[in-house]
Formats: structure tokens, sequence, C-alpha cells
């Protein structure tokens, strides 16, 4: 006689057998007693938690002799049939293996018939996330309006990938994880029904192993049942048959981390790996390790009841993590984070681990390193003295050349309209003072302008920064271009380009902006400034000017090859 | 008694003794998932299993064996299976195929033993296909998943099977074995780092003159220490124009490194140490270990092998200088 694993053996048979889900438990028993049974379910949740038995269950308790009842007599041939997987009424259909269109249209011709023996026609569609979407359309008429005498359960591990029509269609259910200390209660039961001796803290190490999923836990347990076929089950067997790292090695790591000891660490790594430890999983049971150390220092008071370990173990974690600061224990994770990601590359695992092991012993050191970097930059602050305490914000920036600065301070004495910035008021009212003072905000507000433009456009950003910025007043952006640069300025005043750098700058400056642009020489500036072509004192660009607006087509290929027009021939 | 078939796997007393002792109880899972680096014994392990539930006389001589074994070791016992991925994957009608075998009872044979080698490339309608069968399988039946990649395994499957950790052959082990093949003892500690616990891999490196590889690239290295950028192009000319065989060769230059800042750091003079190396701090050798995996990295896509070594070389001068 084969054996049959605990898993299956421990199927839940009746709804209070189930683990953890009374939240699905309670709404169907209160239907099936209410006989409010819906024509379609669907039971989402991580594996081992219970859906297919729930689904098993559900179709007991509408096929029961004595039913529909929440309580199904599991002795009526119904029960008992189904129990055993033969009854006729119950299909449980692997939606894995039967995806396809013509499996679906199967199954729609074989709903029509009564059920054979029982109330209900069930039919179980397990891993229903891999029907093909051909094969999910054709369920959806019939999932809308089944026959009365049927019944659709659907059971997945990845609701998402079901379409929102079946959705729609489905009672949903979201099967949780299931505690820790609920998956502990229930191995502890079904070893003492096995006669099975086994330490609670070994259970309570196997229940956090299956984070979450009972049948993860049942499988465990029975690898470990049949490795220790003597005397009781000790945590001792539950971490060989598991390949789990100790304790006791991880907190050794931390201590190396924290005594800058990579001599030290070395011999570790070479002890471990001696002991044919598989680095890969060390390394991210270390970053288990240091996430639970992270947690245990940002909250010393709540922070246990975030993780899953042992008292010892905790006292012993609270014990290594006083030595470090969370930086550091941040700064740890971070290089084994980093050396997990490497791992999957390289066919040196050890020699990545050695590295990032050496690296780990640096991280207190370099804290100090750090400290010492930054009180030196505060020095240094702090022997500066700054010539102009008033930070002008961008309202207010202003460069100029000396005439300019004169003509500005002389709008704003004749309009009281403007306000006057008192920032640059003092200043610009002096002429021939050059208001270079806050050069830098300028440099840049105008080197982020020609970054963006040159993202979206680069030739534009390269003739945009041929160009300088003279002055920035309220909405208005005034850009000189020397006379030797007249065509970048011709480009940048085109009106389509135009659009393209006052967009930007209004992203920048978080204000509409209106663009000049002006023509300077060295450092007077000529009066004429550019607004539109039109107005242009270019007289060539003024004659040829109406072959673009006549010939379409000129204007493109001007407009693609960023050229202009020097002759133009009748033919 | 004859010992049992897992007696002829190598380091590996942790999945050998959960294996043996759960053939002795008859207390057998229906689903196994082997898991673990490769070439260290898993698939060997999976044979032995198969032999082990079928042998006729439990156990017959490593010497006569029965027919049974016989045939399993032969890979013609009608009720002992392996499957690989066809290409690239397995496939949706590679675990049909089982399904559908599964359905007919054992041809003879107390069970029937499926293999599923490199478990982590069926795809996800193979893997899903699979699930009903692997966790409720006909009795009498054992299915052994084969992986080196256990994040890649679908968790729905992983979970349905008892995982069976086989972890890197301890050094000492490793030792033993390699001794027993008549190895070079002086090739014996660099083809224990280089194959990382893997006997399979420890044996391709033989197989492809170690030795004689690592003098030459340890050449190499002098040379470039020493004549510096003028070195390097000469250099690419000796380069070997596959992808895998530089990769190899890289991993060889790493160990230069590392031997030297491990000496570094312990404080004692390491063996077969370059004495170059020596004048280069630790943080520097970091760099230049790094420097070669990412170069490693960059070669496994698909830079130009050429150029992505010669950069290397000329980065490593820049650090090492």
């Amino acid at each position: 006689m084969s054996y049959t694993v605990l898993a299956r053996r421990w199927r839940p048979r009746v709804f209070e057998e189930v683990v953890s889900q009374s939240h699905v438990t309670t709404t169907l028993a209160n239907a099936l007693r209410q006989e409010r049974i819906g024509q379609a379910y669907l039971f989402t949740g991580p594996r081992g938690t219970g859906k297919t038995s729930i689904a098993r269950i559900l179709a007991k308790a509408v096929n029961c002799e004595k039913g529909p009842t929440p309580k199904p007599c599991l002795n009526c041939p119904a029960c008992a049939g189904i129990s055993a997987g033969q009854w006729l009424d119950v299909i449980e259909i692997d939606g894995a293996s039967n995806r396809g269109i013509d499996e679906i249209r199967d199954l729609r011709e074989k709903v029509r018939l009564s059920p054979a023996k029982s109330r209900y026609k069930i039919y179980i569609i397990d891993e229903v996330h891999m029907l093909t979407k051909e094969a999910f359309n054709a369920l959806l008429k019939t999932l809308e309006e089944p026959p009365p005498h049927v019944i659709f359960i659907f059971a997945t591990t990845e609701p998402h990938k079901v379409p929102q029509t079946i959705l729609s269609r489905c009672q949903r259910f979201d099967f949780r994880r299931i505690g820790s200390g609920q998956i502990t209660a229930q191995l502890k039961q079904m070893a003492a029904s096995e006669e099975i001796e086994v330490e609670e803290e070994a259970l309570a190490l196997i229940a956090r192993q299956a984070a979450g999923s009972l049948r993860d836990a049942q499988t465990i347990l029975d690898q470990v049942i049949s490795y220790q076929d003597e005397g009781s089950i000790k945590t001792e067997d539950v971490t060989t048959v598991l390949g789990l790292v100790n304790f006791d090695i991880l907190s050794k790591f931390a201590a190396v981390a924290s005594q800058s000891d990579a001599a030290a660490g070395l011999r570790l790594v070479a002890e471990v790996v001696e002991g044919g430890v598989d680095v890969n999983q060390l390394v991210r049971d270390l970053m288990g390790y240091f996430r639970d150390g992270l947690i245990l220092k940002t909250d010393p008071g709540q922070g246990a009841k975030l993780i899953d370990l042992p008292d010892s173990e905790l006292a012993s974690l609270r014990e290594q993590i006083t030595l470090l600061s969370s930086d550091e224990i941040l700064k740890v994770i971070e290089l084994l984070k980093e050396c997990n990601e490497k791992m999957k590359w390289s066919s040196q695992a050890r020699l990545l681990f050695e590295l990032t092991v050496i690296k780990m012993s640096r991280v207190t050191q370099e804290k100090i390193a750090l400290m010492e970097i930054l009180n030196r930059l505060e020095e240094l602050e702090s022997r500066i003295t700054f010539p102009n305490e008033n930070r002008i914000p961008d309202q207010g920036i202003k460069i100029a050349t000396p005439s300019m600065a004169y003509e500005f301070s002389r709008e704003a004495g004749a309009s009281s309209e403007i306000p006057r910035t008192h920032e640059v008021g003092a200043q610009s009212a002096i002429p021939g003072d050059v208001l270079i003072s806050d050069s830098s905000e300028v440099a840049t507000v105008w080197s982020r302008l020609i970054d963006r433009v040159k993202q979206k456009k680069p030739s534009l950003g390269s003739c945009l920064s041929a160009g300088k910025m003279v002055e920035l007043k309220g909405n208005d952006l005034v850009i000189g271009f020397s006379e030797e640069n007249s065509f970048q300025a011709k480009t940048v005043d085109r009106k389509d380009y135009r659009e393209v750098i006052e967009s930007v700058a209004r992203q920048i400056l978080d204000r509409d902006i209106n663009l000049k642009i002006i023509s300077i020489n060295g450092n007077s500036r000529r009066t004429s400034t550019v607004d539109s072509p039109s107005n242009k004192s270019d007289n060539q660009f003024q004659n040829f000017h109406h072959i673009t607006e006549m010939e379409p087509i000129v204007g493109r290929a001007l407009e693609i090859f960023e050229g202009e027009i020097i002759k133009a021939v009748k033919s | 008694m004859n010992p049992s078939p897992f007696s002829q796997i190598a380091g590996q007393e942790h999945a050998v003794t959960i294996l043996g002792r759960a053939v002795r109880n008859n207390h057998l899972s229906h689903a196994y998932l082997f898991y673990g680096p490769e070439g260290i014994g898993k698939a060997l392990a999976a044979k032995a299993l198969a032999k082990a539930v079928n042998c006729e006389e439990r156990y017959c001589p490593a010497d006569s064996p029965c027919s049974s074994c016989r045939k399993i070791e032969a890979n013609i016992h009608p009720d002992v299976e392996e499957i690989r991925p066809a290409g690239n994957f397995i496939l949706i009608g590679q675990i049909r195929g089982i399904k559908g075998k599964l359905a007919l009872k054992p041809l003879g044979g107390e069970k029937r033993v499926f293999i599923i080698l490199e478990a982590e490339r069926m795809n996800t309608e193979a893997a899903n296909a699979f699930l009903v069968t692997l966790e409720e399988p006909p009795s009498e039946t054992i299915i052994i998943l084969v992986t080196r990649d256990y994040e890649a395994v679908l968790p729905t499957i992983s979970s349905r099977c008892q995982g069976l950790r086989f972890n890197p052959l301890p050094g000492k082990a490793q030792e033993k074995v390699l001794i027993q093949w008549g190895v070079d003892p002086e090739a014996i500690p660099s083809l224990i780092q280089l194959s990382g616990g893997s006997l399979g891999l420890a044996k391709q490196y033989l197989e492809e003159g170690l030795l004689e590889k690592e003098q030459m690239v340890k050449g190499w290295l002098e040379r470039i220490l020493k004549e510096g950028y003028s070195a390097v192009f000469s250099l690419s000319g000796e380069m070997p124009s596959s992808r895998e065989e530089v990769c190899d060769l890289l991993d060889l230059l790493e160990l230069n490194f590392r031997r030297s800042l491990i000496s570094q750091i312990e404080g004692k003079p390491g063996v077969n140490e370059i004495a170059r190396l020596r004048k280069i701090s630790p943080g520097k050798l970091e760099k230049l270990i790094e420097l070669v995996e990412e170069t490693k990295r960059l070669i496994k896509g698909s830079v130009n092998l050429q150029l992505a070594v010669e950069v290397m070389w000329l980065k490593l001068i820049e650090l090492a200088s």
C-alpha cells in the first residue's frame, strides 16, 4: 500500500475543518441555510489556503441527501461519492490542461443535461486563469444564465488573469494567507493524531517556513517525519531537512559587520562553504536577518510582532543590532541585495559573497569617514560669508548689461503698475552696476532651459545655446544673439520653435513666458528686436517670405532641413 | 545487504539520508523537487531513487545489477522515464504525454517514476497543466522534478512537491573525489574555488585543460601589469573567440585578484600570488574584481567581445597603476 501524503489525507471535509477562512465559510454556510445558492463562484488566494477543498465541501453541501445544508452528512452516497471523486454530477476540470475553446464548447453542450443523481450539477474548474481568451469568452453566456441545476466553481491563484467579464458574473471570495499560529495549531493536531512526537518549537519553525500556506506546512511536516524515524522530532531535524542556515551563523555575519573584522568574515565564509551551504540561500537568509533587525531597530516596542522569530533568537538579534545603527543596517541590506542580484549572472557566487562580506565589514568605518567629511564641509561653510544675503527668487531674476539695467529702473519708475521687486531695486537703480550677483541662479534657469529644449529638439537646443539669456523680467524672457550667430537667432525665432521654447520655459518657471529675441553685439546691444518674421529687418528673408506662403511644400522643406531660401528661380 | 543505489552519490549525505529513510519506511511522497546548483548529483539521485523503488532484490550488488536496475541505467525501463526540455522549454504536449501514460497501469515495475529534468524550463502552460496531476497522481507513481533554479519554478508547483535541497559539495568531499579521479594535487585548490562545489563543473574544467589556462591567464596579467598599454592590443589576438571560453578565462583572472585580496586582509602571503598585485590596495582589488565581473556580464550579453575585453584591460591598467 503506498503512502498518501498528509496534505491529501487531511483535506477538510466540512466547513468547520477549514482553517482560517471563516469569512468564506460563514458566508457560504449562511447562503446554504437561506437557500440562496449562487450560480457561479470564484475562489482566489495564495496556494495551499483551501480553495479546492472548499469547492469540494460546497459541492457536498448542496448535493447531500439531507441538504442543501451547511453541514453535509458525509455518509450519504452523494457525500461519499464526492469525497472519493467518483460522483457523476461533480465534474472537476483542470483548467490548465483543458484550456481551449473546444473543451469549453464541449462543456457547454453537457451543461444542458440535467444532473444524473443529485440536485445540482457542479463544475469545479481549477487553475481557471489558464483558460485561453477565446475559452473565457465562449463561457460568458453560459456563465451569465446557466441552467438552474448548474453551479460553477472556479479556483485560481491568479485572479488578475481572469477577464473582468468573467469576474463580474461570479461571486468572488478572496482567501487569506493562514497565520503561522494557526498553522502551528493545525500541525500539532495532525501530529497528535498521527501519533508522532514533535517539539512545539519545530512546528513553529515549519509554520514560519510555510509562509501562510497550509499545504506547504504539511509537505514539510511529511518530509521531516520521513527523515526522523525514531524518537521525537526536534527543531534541528527541521533545519537539516530544509537545509536552513543556522541562526547562529547569521549572527556571526552580523558581528562581522559590527566589529569590522574582514578577516574573520572571510574565515566564516570559508567555514560555511566548506559545510556545503548554498551561498545564494545564505545571502537571502542574511537579507531576512537584517530586515528583521531593521524592524526591531525602527520600532523596538512593537516591532517584534512583525517578526516571526522564537524568543531566544529574538533576544540574540536584539543584542546584535545594538551595535549597528539603522543606516548601517540599511547599507548592509543594500550590499546584500546587490550581491544577490549579481550572483544571478555570475558563475563565481562565492567570490562575490566574499567581496560583499569585506564591504560589510567596512560599513561602520565608512560611517566614520562620512561624518568626518560632513564636519569638514560644515566648517568650510561657516568660513564662507556671502556678499549678498538676499537670495532672489525667480520673479526677480535679472541679468543685464549696464544699459539694460538702467532701462529697467526707468521703466519701473515710470509705471507704478509694474511691481517693484525690491530684491533688484536697490542695485539696478545704479546704472553700470552689473546684476551678476545671482548669476548662478540665472545660469541654472538658462542651462535647464537649454537641456530641456535639447531633449525635445536637439538641433534647436544647440542653436539656443549659442545665445545668451539677457533678461528675465515678469513674463518676458529676453535672449540675445551676437551678430555672427544670426542664423541661430533666426532659427530660434521661427514660430513653431518659439512655441517649443516658451512651453519649456513655462514648465521651468511655472508661469507664462513670452520669448523675445534681440541681437547683441559684444557689450552694446542693437536696438532692433526681432519679434516675428514679419518685422524682420532682414530684407532677403522678407523677399522670400511670400514663397513659403504660396508654396506650402517649400515651407515644409525649410522646416525639415532647417534651411533658408537663398535664391528663387522661375521655371 | 548490499548498499542502496544512493551510496554512489558523493557528498550529499543530507539528501541521501532523507531519501533512503523514506524508501525504507515506505513513506515516499508522490512528488519531489530536487534543487541545487548544477553538477552536484541531482539527476543521479533521481535515477537512484527510481532504482531503489524498483529494485528486484532491494538492493542488488553494484557489480551485478538486477534487470530492473540495468534497464533504468540504460534508460530503457518501461516505467521509468526522463523528460527533458524539447528545445528551450518543456511544453504542454510533453506534460499531456505524462498524463496519458499515468492513466494506464504500470507495465511491470513496482512504481512508475517520471523524472523531469530542468523543470524550471516548463513554460507556463505546461507547468499549469501539471498542477492537478502533481497534487493527486494515481497511486504507485513518483514524479521527480529536477531543477537548478528553485526560484524559477512556479510556487504552485513547488508547493505540491517535497522540496529536497542539494548543496554544493563541501571542499573536503570534493577534494576526495578529485583525488580519486587522479587530478594533479596542485590544481585542486583552484578547481574547488572555480567549480564552487560542483563536480560536474570541475569535470568540465579538467576536460578543458584548466592548469594550462591558469598559467596562460597569469602570464597575461603579468604582461599587462609590466608593459602597460602596449600589451593590451597584442593580447587581443590571443583571446579565444567564443564568449564562454573568454568568460572561463576571466573567472581565472579574478582568482588572482581574490588571492591577493585575501592574503592582504589576512596579512600572510598567499600561494601562487603575483608579486605585483601585492602593491595594490584591497579597495582597488575589489574594484578590479567588480570590473571583471561587469565585463563577464557584458560578454554574456551582446556586446562586441574584443572591445569589451580591451576596455577591461585598459581600465585594469588604470586601476592598477
